[in-house]
């Protein structure tokens, strides 16, 4: 097993590749082990914004909006996967992270404009961990269907804030803004639509190189522990809650950063972009994506944006009506999860702790 | 395997019978082209060791874990496949071990679980009253959370539920477990009492092999999922050989 | 003063509600250890076949007993399609699978009847203070509270019941066709759920009119100790009266915040629920 992890094949295909590495690393001595997955991971993160920048240039604004879309839902789900895939939590209140990162970078804009676009990342950011701080401290202690149904009371409850607030954060309608646009010292060679999907993907790709270094790291050694047998990892002295807390923090910020990409690309933050559905649909993509890895999540955003588009295209092949076709994505990944959940005969979390294994192997013997 | 001449003769079927039983558990063998007999109204022992087989011979039989290949037959009949709480309603019933009763529920609500299969309020009522008769320390408790009973009482709880849906095959699981010498052979010579008093057919899974042997008619040792050796209880607990090689004594 | 019992008022109506599909998901959770994700969407399918029903026969009563029966269907083939398969299957599977069914069925009554509001009737007057609208609720919900007791404490098909979410090996080998009877406990609970949806869908119906009423439900099961229906009805009534004093002191909006907050509260408190039993199985 270990061996072919190592051959040199392997650098084809980064994800699997990727625990052999870390392993091979830490072996070697602590430096490394946390130097050269930030790099690779790095570059491989440089390649995939250098291939965005060739897409959009190559394509139209409708494109590029769509690619646009697609990182930032990345990184929504690719956050989810920390949580859900790695640490084997369900949580439903994903979008409720993505209402607080897209209504801080709408509020920063509108209130003080002159505020740069990486600073308003920044904030956004920071306001998701916190909130992941608050809600993963306040649910440490909750495990399954406990867990589910208090982030979907989150889900459900934090967008209305928004509803109860009007003057300060635009009711029902929401916060729109002028978006800021390409610099002008770039003017001429991208445009608008162009910069916009950089700037996204630029964002999606810092934060997922965060989540791979994390993921691969202890602290996702720790999570899949926990996610495997929660009792025996807490008796070989895996702190349980402070794993959990930090996953809740990490994907909360990735979820937030998302947000306020979509709010930066939209131009607007509205409390029914982040209801309910947002949540269930970020969950079904995953599941459907595969779960534990985040080429797992890659596919997930591509289903997002491209299910959505198919189904406005089917329907209007078809002639179906607009309640048909708004109801055409939800019904779809709904029917995912199902088909999903019951051809697995071993379940989810079935598939998840061979995965883990299949994982884990070579970095357990490199541990010992 | 040789049937007993005495067996063969009589007109009735058997009361349990099972041909070539073998059960699987995911790759492994739990219990190998298993052959036995059991004559109606006796009380037949299934001993051996842990892992021997036992317990999965008893699931097999009563239903709850259908087997890969072979028969089970109730009274002449072929049951093999019909899931335990048909059965329950052919008259087999399953003390699994540990008793299996339901501690979240009363004493009484434990037998009237038990007596459900029968038809008629009459007929439930009636065969309370019998198990209440034959167990004294249960009418007291009736109203009792089954939690609080003793191991003894839990024994006699389970047995009596089995009781209450008239029974005419009954398997129990190792009903000695944890419990002290007297109150096994209390237990034991309860049993026996049953049987002979309404006929009713015993087969006794134990690791307890002497008590066992000295409560029961026929024996059967099971070793490895397979049937080591069998006969009447009285000569295997006088065979040395069998003693030493398989029974521990 | 006159405020604050008004308040109360209107909440114990509400409430009522909330305990009536608290009722439906502690009654499932009991029987198969399945939180049921797709319940709201159980009772908003079972809504609008009443809409549709009282509108062909003219009838609000028709569309009840449709509503009902309607709900009861779901849950059984729901039991035996979706959550018998995945018995064995990790805790996650069931979760995930009703989620997914909740967004098929309501993105089809989205489909089905549009996302516009329908204008749905009450069942008596609703007009004053405490009308008879709220009283019915109130009292078909305590009734039915009532006639549970009765069927889990006096009936056989009570234990049953019993038998079958308690240990379901045992009750197999005492006779009780245990998939049966959780498919029963299924069709039960949902058509309380439905109930729940008929009291719920007045004055508008939407296809999202229950995420609101589910996620004060889920507090007040959860609250309660998800395996015990008293617990269920009790906390569906106290977070209706509490989420009414939020609405009247501090604004509609926030209510599913505030639950959210007594939830996390009282779980702070007490892990498993403010009436869980000491000896409370391990989720």
């Amino acid at each position: 097993m270990a061996p072919t992890h190592r051959a040199p094949a392997s650098d084809a295909r980064p994800d699997t590749a990727g625990p052999a590495k870390a392993a091979t690393a830490t072996r070697a001595g602590r430096r490394p082990a946390l130097g050269h997955p930030l790099l690779r991971h790095g570059l491989w993160a440089l390649a995939a914004l250098a291939a965005v920048a060739l897409l959009t240039a190559a394509t139209g604004p409708v494109t590029d909006l769509r690619v646009a879309d697609v990182g930032l839902h990345l990184l929504a789900v690719a956050g989810l996967q920390l949580l859900v895939g790695t640490s084997g939590q369900v949580s439903l209140g994903h979008g409720a992270f993505m209402f607080v990162g897209a209504y801080t970078m709408a509020l920063l804009v509108v209130n003080l404009p002159a505020v740069p676009l990486a600073a308003g990342m920044a904030a956004a950011c920071a306001a998701g961990c916190l909130a992941g701080l608050a809600v993963g401290a306040a649910t440490a202690r909750l495990h399954g269907p406990y867990l589910a149904g208090a982030t979907l009371m989150l889900a459900v409850g934090l967008p209305a804030v928004a509803l109860r607030f009007p003057d300060l954060l635009g009711g029902a309608n929401g916060l729109a803004f002028t978006a800021i646009g390409a610099p002008p010292a770039l003017s001429g060679l991208v445009d608008d639509t162009q910069w916009r999907a950089l700037v996204v993907w630029t964002v999606a790709l810092i934060g997922l190189v965060v989540l791979a270094t994390a993921t691969r790291g202890r602290l996702g050694r720790h999570l899949r522990a926990l996610r495997d047998d929660p009792t025996a990892a807490a008796l070989s002295g895996i702190p349980v809650g402070r794993a959990r807390v930090t996953a809740f923090v990490i994907s909360a910020g990735a979820g937030s950063l998302a947000g306020a990409c979509q709010a930066y690309v939209l131009g607007t933050a509205t409390p029914s972009t982040y209801a309910l559905t947002l949540s269930l649909v970020l969950l079904a993509a995953l599941v459907l994506g595969g779960l534990g890895s985040l080429w797992g999540a890659f596919w997930a955003a591509l289903a997002i944006v491209y299910v959505e588009v198919a189904g406005t295209e089917l329907a209007h092949a078809l002639e179906l009506d607009t309640d048909v076709r708004n109801n055409l994505p939800v019904v779809f990944f709904g029917a995912v999860l199902i088909i999903i959940v019951l051809a697995w005969p071993r379940g989810v979390h079935g598939a998840l702790s061979a995965l883990g294994r299949h994982r884990s192997t070579p970095s357990q013997t490199g541990d010992s | 395997m040789a049937a007993d001449p005495a067996l063969r003769a009589a007109s009735a079927p058997p009361a349990l019978r099972t041909e070539g039983l073998t059960v699987h558990y995911g790759a492994v063998r739990a219990l190998d082209t298993v052959d036995l007999e059991v004559a109606p109204g006796a009380l037949h022992a299934v001993l051996g060791a842990n892992g021997a087989g036992k317990t999965t011979f008893l699931r097999a039989a009563s239903g709850l874990h259908p087997p890969r290949s072979g028969r089970v037959l109730l009274f002449g009949e072929d049951v093999t496949g019909a899931p335990a709480e048909e059965l329950v309603r052919r008259g087999l019933l399953h003390v699994p071990e540990g008793g299996g009763v339901l501690t979240e529920l009363t004493v009484e609500e434990n037998l009237r679980l038990g007596g459900l299969v029968r038809r008629g309020r009459a007929a439930r009522a009636a065969a309370l009253g019998e198990v209440y008769d034959l167990f004294e320390p249960l009418r007291e408790r009736r109203t009792r959370s089954a939690s609080s009973l003793s191991g003894g009482e839990r024994q006699m709880l389970a047995i009596g539920r089995a009781l209450m849906a008239g029974p005419r095959v009954i398997l129990l699981d190792e009903p000695s477990l944890g419990l002290a010498p007297l109150i096994t052979r209390r237990i034991m010579h309860l049993l026996q009492d049953l049987r002979s008093r309404t006929g009713l057919t015993v087969v006794l899974v134990e690791q307890n092999a002497r008590t066992a042997l000295r409560a029961s008619d026929r024996a059967h040792v099971l070793d490895q999922g397979a049937v080591a050796t069998e006969g009447p209880s009285a000569d295997l607990l006088g065979d040395p050989r069998v003693r030493a090689a398989y029974l521990g004594l | 003063m006159e405020h604050f019992a008004n308040l109360t008022l209107n909440g114990l109506a509400t409430g009522a509600v909330y305990a009536a599909l608290a009722l439906s998901l502690v009654l499932i959770y009991q029987a198969t250890r399945v939180l049921n994700f797709a319940q709201p969407a159980f009772a908003l399918v079972s809504a609008y076949l009443a809409y549709a029903v009282t509108a062909a026969t003219g009838s609000y009563w028709a569309g009840f007993a449709a509503a009902l029966a309607a709900g009861a269907l779901l849950g059984a083939a729901t039991e035996r399609l979706l959550v018998r398969p995945l018995r064995n299957a990790s805790p996650l599977s069931p979760i995930i699978a009703t989620l997914g069914l909740l967004m098929v069925l309501q993105g089809a009554v989205g489909m089905v009847w549009g996302n516009e509001p329908l204008s749905f009737a009450y069942p008596l007057d609703y007009r004053g203070r405490f009308s008879p609208a709220d009283a019915f609720a109130l009292a078909s919900v305590l009734l039915v509270a009532l006639a549970l007791f009765a069927l889990y404490r006096f009936t056989p098909a009570g234990l049953r019941m019993r038998a079958a979410a308690i240990r379901p090996e045992a009750a197999r080998l005492s006779g009780v066709r245990v998939g049966a009877v959780l498919a029963s406990a299924w069709a039960l609970a949902s058509a309380i759920g439905a109930l729940a949806g008929m009291l719920a869908a007045p004055p508008f119906l939407t296809p999202n009119a229950f995420d609101l009423v589910f996620v004060f439900a889920i507090a007040a099961a959860v609250a309660g100790g998800l395996e015990n229906p008293f617990g269920a009805v009790a906390g569906g009534l106290a977070v209706g009266v509490l989420l009414s004093y939020v609405t009247g002191y501090a604004g509609p909006e926030l209510t599913a915040l505030a639950a959210l907050v007594v939830l996390l509260t009282v779980l702070a408190l007490k892990p498993d629920g403010l009436f869980s039993r000491a000896a409370a199985r391990k989720v």
